[in-house]
């Protein structure tokens, strides 16, 4: 089939223009899912089990307590960069990117020195944990990461790869953040039951959500 | 005058093309066209390969309009696009020069053996097949013998098909110079 004059083709272009619907901007669009993902993650887990008043102890300890922090910001931070590499000439520079990044290798690097130095727990530490806090953490990641690929999918991600990763830690920190206060619990614990499925989750969409960005996108 | 003066104009349009103002979308576009194959025809010096990365970079457009935020630059946004288009173009081209190189290599292996007609050869061609690594020999008859597409090759072989094109590649390579060397 011969290419379309260059009047044929913008009279098709044309001819097919639908008014789009009001659209929010990439920072309205943020807003709302994390504010939806955080709520709905908080409630789950609440529902599952609430919070309980043991680990507050521990929270309230100096380290603990930025740490509980430091974890939320990730979610945050590669969220929105997950957000604005979603749009075409807003994708900011790998300077940027290593920023984003800073607090979640914080988190990690603490934890990973309360391991290797044998951090003590404080008084009343919650030291049996949450039940199946490992599964929990997995699942409820989902919430967040569903719901952040959907809308990259209607946006322009052209970076497929490392949107992908942006959104897997960035929905999989939602739930270590929140599990740091609700199974508060030693650095091992934390490590391995709540990091650790974060990461896992993480590899998965790295090599689920590219495929579903090029199934589902209009690129 | 700029493409950069433009800019306010072409935001102006952008938001009534949203609405579904379908004049000035179609002026917007004419405004655009001829912009974007300016910008195309700096990087491939070829004024179909332009037209035709313009007719993809205007469908991408397009399809992703709603992706525009109105409070932003649209010139950013459009120039976003078609490099990513352009990068695309040459990552493709990259491909098939690769797919090429591999053509040529079994064209070469072929004409050695078919051009004669000389069973020796044919039996020098077979005896540089054994002497090749298994996993050399085993891309040229997939490939060859059994006629299976590189991608195909490289499922059975549970490899990439970038790393079954490299394996092709070198089999041929290795396989012409062992011929060679014989003759």
């Amino acid at each position: 089939m011969s290419k379309p004059s260059k009047n044929e083709f913008l009279d098709q272009l044309v001819g097919d223009l639908k008014p789009e619907a009001s659209h929010l901007g990439a920072e309205a669009r943020f807003m709302f899912w994390a504010v939806f993902s955080f709520c709905m993650v908080a409630l789950a887990m609440e529902f599952n089990r609430p919070l309980s008043i043991e680990g507050y102890h521990q929270v309230e300890t100096t380290h603990y307590f930025l740490e509980a922090v430091i974890a939320f910001l990730p979610f945050f931070s590669l969220g929105y960069l997950a957000f604005l590499y979603s749009v075409p000439g807003r994708g900011p520079s790998r300077k940027w990117l290593i920023v984003a990044l800073v607090p979640l290798a914080l988190y990690v690097l603490s934890t990973v020195f309360g391991v290797l130095f044998d951090r003590p727990l404080p008084e009343g530490a919650m030291i049996k944990g949450r039940f199946l806090c490992n599964v929990e953490t997995l699942f409820v990641s989902l919430i967040p990461i569903v719901g952040l690929s959907y809308m990259v999918v209607r946006g322009y991600a052209y970076k497929k790869k490392l949107v992908a990763l942006l959104i897997g830690l960035a929905g999989g920190s939602l739930p270590v953040a929140l599990m740091h206060v609700y199974c508060a619990n030693a650095p091992l614990h934390i490590l391995m039951h709540h990091i650790g499925p974060m990461l896992l989750i993480s590899t998965i969409g790295l090599f689920v959500i590219p495929f579903v960005i090029s199934k589902y996108s209009k690129n | 005058m700029k493409v950069a003066d433009f800019e306010e104009q072409w935001q102006s349009l952008m938001i009534q093309s949203l609405a579904g103002d379908e004049k000035a979308y179609r002026e917007l576009l004419e405004a655009i066209y001829p912009v974007l194959v300016r910008f195309y025809i700096k990087k491939v010096a070829s004024q179909g390969v332009a037209e035709d990365l313009t007719q993809e970079c205007l469908i991408a457009i397009h399809k992703n309009k709603a992706s525009w935020d109105p409070k932003r630059s649209f010139q950013a946004w459009l120039f976003a696009i078609a490099r990513y288009k352009m990068i695309d173009y040459f990552r493709a081209r990259e491909r098939s020069i690769k797919t090429s190189a591999i053509d040529e290599e079994r064209d070469q292996v072929d004409q050695m053996s078919d051009s004669t007609g000389d069973e020796a050869v044919k039996e020098l061609v077979h005896e540089g097949l054994a002497k090749l690594p298994e996993e050399m020999k085993r891309a040229i008859v997939l490939t060859k013998l059994d006629g299976l597409s590189t991608e195909e090759a490289a499922e059975q072989e549970n490899v990439s098909p970038g790393a079954m094109r490299v394996r092709i590649s070198r089999a041929y390579k290795r396989l012409r110079e062992i011929v060679e060397s014989e003759i």
